[in-house]
């Protein structure tokens, strides 16, 4: 038999054809191809990893750090260093497919332009430009999305409500493609500032307290109206009402659909949902968390008589098939929790993790701003 | 080999071992390599391919011939019978038969369809050596893809040790 040796070429294009699991196993065979995933050229073919938690302190003066690398994805800067004129540390918004919205000042009634999106695998940034001089605001929420399968543009959607104490929240879109913020496309007087997600072009917002999202097509930036809709979660409300003092469950993506986790009412099961259709939620998971805590006991109260979960849900991730879990009563263990074997493992041990730090999943994304979006960008600088 | 009909334009290919093909133009232009030369006016006489012997140039030619879009008077009457599904159904029957072939000629025919920039059958011949390796243990995937293990022994264990959800 003759031995037809392939080229690397050759054997990214047959790679590149592997789902991300048996991509990360095949990295295994050889050192060339475990450094075809940080190879410039190859990298954008193969799939993407998720390759930690970035995280950073709430109170300011902190830098971001990013929790759980792997050894072949140290070269990422999660100072965000590159940025230059900018008073570092910059501050930590929202994470999305990659890139990365931050703003420093901190305040959250500050202008707009002190925003920057920038992606850390490739090192380019831009500021956004400030939004018309709109009623005084008293508090502005930004949504980044991004989605390279959707568009190689984003959008930020800007939530900014009035000080007029009825929660009236007007909706403006930049979007990266014209570099221009749109007028008012949306105008709401309940409270979309929770988690929030970017799915197929769809951005998703959970609401503050009620146990609802809010669905936003950002296909509609372009006309006077946006597109909306609200669905029901699955699982239990922890709102106030319900005497529960903790966050509401966690939203992600596996494979294009929109996933949801939370934790059973007695905090021993976490539920895994997937969103099919436009609003029924199917169980794809539930994991036992008895042993991962050492403990068997989740749910306590404190002081005021509020219930509260001794464990946080940060993060998840279908594909790999962990959860990041925070301790938040031994000494604020964060935990990547295997979903394939049950187990727990420790990735990082900082005290009071949960009141302290914000943290966000990180997937790297290698490709780059389109060339007009930067120009125009420095442009208008 | 295809005789020349009517009004449609045939091109000559050559391959390195002297072989000459003679196929219709809508057929050469299945490749993307060939339709840029054509398009450029650089196949007045004969193409000559390089690196890619006639038996994997006759079985490129054969996969561009079924692949073709049956446009024209013989392809309009047959689309015009078959609905589009069942088209699709028996060309991926077809396929399927194609690629029964050695690990030799395989990796020939993916080396042809990169060089000739044919998607489909690059597609074909990709996805049908993962569909091959994809269970395989790490070293029957080095053995089938001539790779070294070029890990020293604690690198290995390291790398093997991040990526070990992979294997559950």
């Amino acid at each position: 038999m003759t031995t037809t040796v392939l080229t690397d070429d050759l054997v990214v294009e047959i790679l590149s054809r592997l789902p991300l699991k048996s991509f990360c196993r095949f990295k295994c065979v050889s050192k060339s191809w475990l450094a075809f995933s940080s190879d410039l050229h190859y990298r954008q073919k193969l799939p993407r990893t998720p390759v930690g938690l970035l995280y950073q302190k709430r109170e300011h003066d902190t830098g971001i750090h990013l929790a759980g690398l792997t050894s072949s994805d140290r070269d990422i800067d999660s100072t965000l260093s590159f940025v230059q004129c900018y008073e570092h540390p910059l501050e930590l918004k929202d994470c999305s497919n990659g890139l990365l919205l931050c703003y420093h000042g901190g305040m959250p009634s500050k202008e707009v332009s002190d925003a920057i999106v920038c992606n850390p695998a490739t090192q380019e940034w831009m500021a956004l430009p400030d939004t018309e001089p709109g009623p005084a605001v008293c508090y502005a929420s930004y949504k980044l999305c991004f989605d390279p399968l959707w568009s190689q543009y984003f959008y930020v959607f800007k939530f900014e409500s009035s000080p007029s104490g009825r929660y009236d929240t007007e909706v403006k879109v930049f979007f990266s493609e014209h570099l221009t913020w749109s007028n008012c496309l949306w105008e709401t007087s309940d409270i979309f500032f929770g988690d929030s997600l970017f799915v197929n072009g769809v951005l998703y917002v959970e609401h503050l307290w009620r146990h609802y999202l809010l669905a936003l097509d950002a296909s509609d930036t372009c006309a006077q109206q946006l597109n909306h809709r609200t669905i029901q979660l699955p699982g239990f409300p922890y709102g106030p009402d319900q005497r529960f003092y903790c966050f509401d469950g966690r939203l992600w993506q596996s494979s294009g659909v929109l996933c949801y986790a939370q934790q059973e009412l007695d905090g021993c099961f976490i539920r895994i949902w997937s969103l099919e259709g436009s609003d029924r939620w199917v169980v794809k998971h539930r994991l036992n968390m008895n042993n991962v805590f050492g403990r068997d006991i989740m749910l306590h109260t404190n002081n005021e008589g509020l219930w509260y979960f001794d464990y946080e849900i940060l993060a998840f991730d279908l594909e790999r098939e962990l959860v990041y879990l925070a301790d938040t009563v031994a000494d604020n263990k964060i935990i990547s929790y295997s979903i394939s074997t049950g187990k727990g493992s420790q990735i990082l041990n900082i005290p009071r993790f949960v009141d302290l730090y914000r943290s966000l999943l990180y997937v790297p994304y290698y490709g780059k701003f389109p060339a007009s979006v930067l120009q125009g960008a420095q442009d208008k600088c | 080999m295809a005789t020349r009909e009517a009004g449609k334009k045939m091109i000559m290919l050559k391959s390195p071992d002297g072989m000459e093909f003679e196929v219709e133009e809508a057929v050469a232009m299945e490749s993307q390599t060939i339709r840029k030369m054509i398009e450029d006016d650089c196949a007045d006489t004969a193409i000559l391919i390089p690196n890619i012997n006639s038996k994997i140039l006759s079985r490129v030619i054969e996969y561009c011939n079924k692949h073709v879009p049956t446009t024209g008077a013989t392809g309009a009457a047959a689309s015009d019978t078959v609905a589009p599904a069942a088209l699709a159904e028996d060309l991926k029957i077809w396929d399927a038969e194609f690629i029964k072939v050695n690990r030799a000629t395989r990796f020939d025919l993916i080396q042809a369809a990169s060089y000739l920039n044919i998607k489909g059958l690059l597609d074909l011949t990709s996805q049908t050596t993962i569909d091959t390796i994809s269970d395989n243990s790490l070293e029957e995937i080095r053995s089938f893809l001539s790779t070294k293990n070029d890990y020293l022994p604690e690198e290995e264990q390291t790398i093997r040790r991040e990526n070990q959800w992979a294997f559950q």
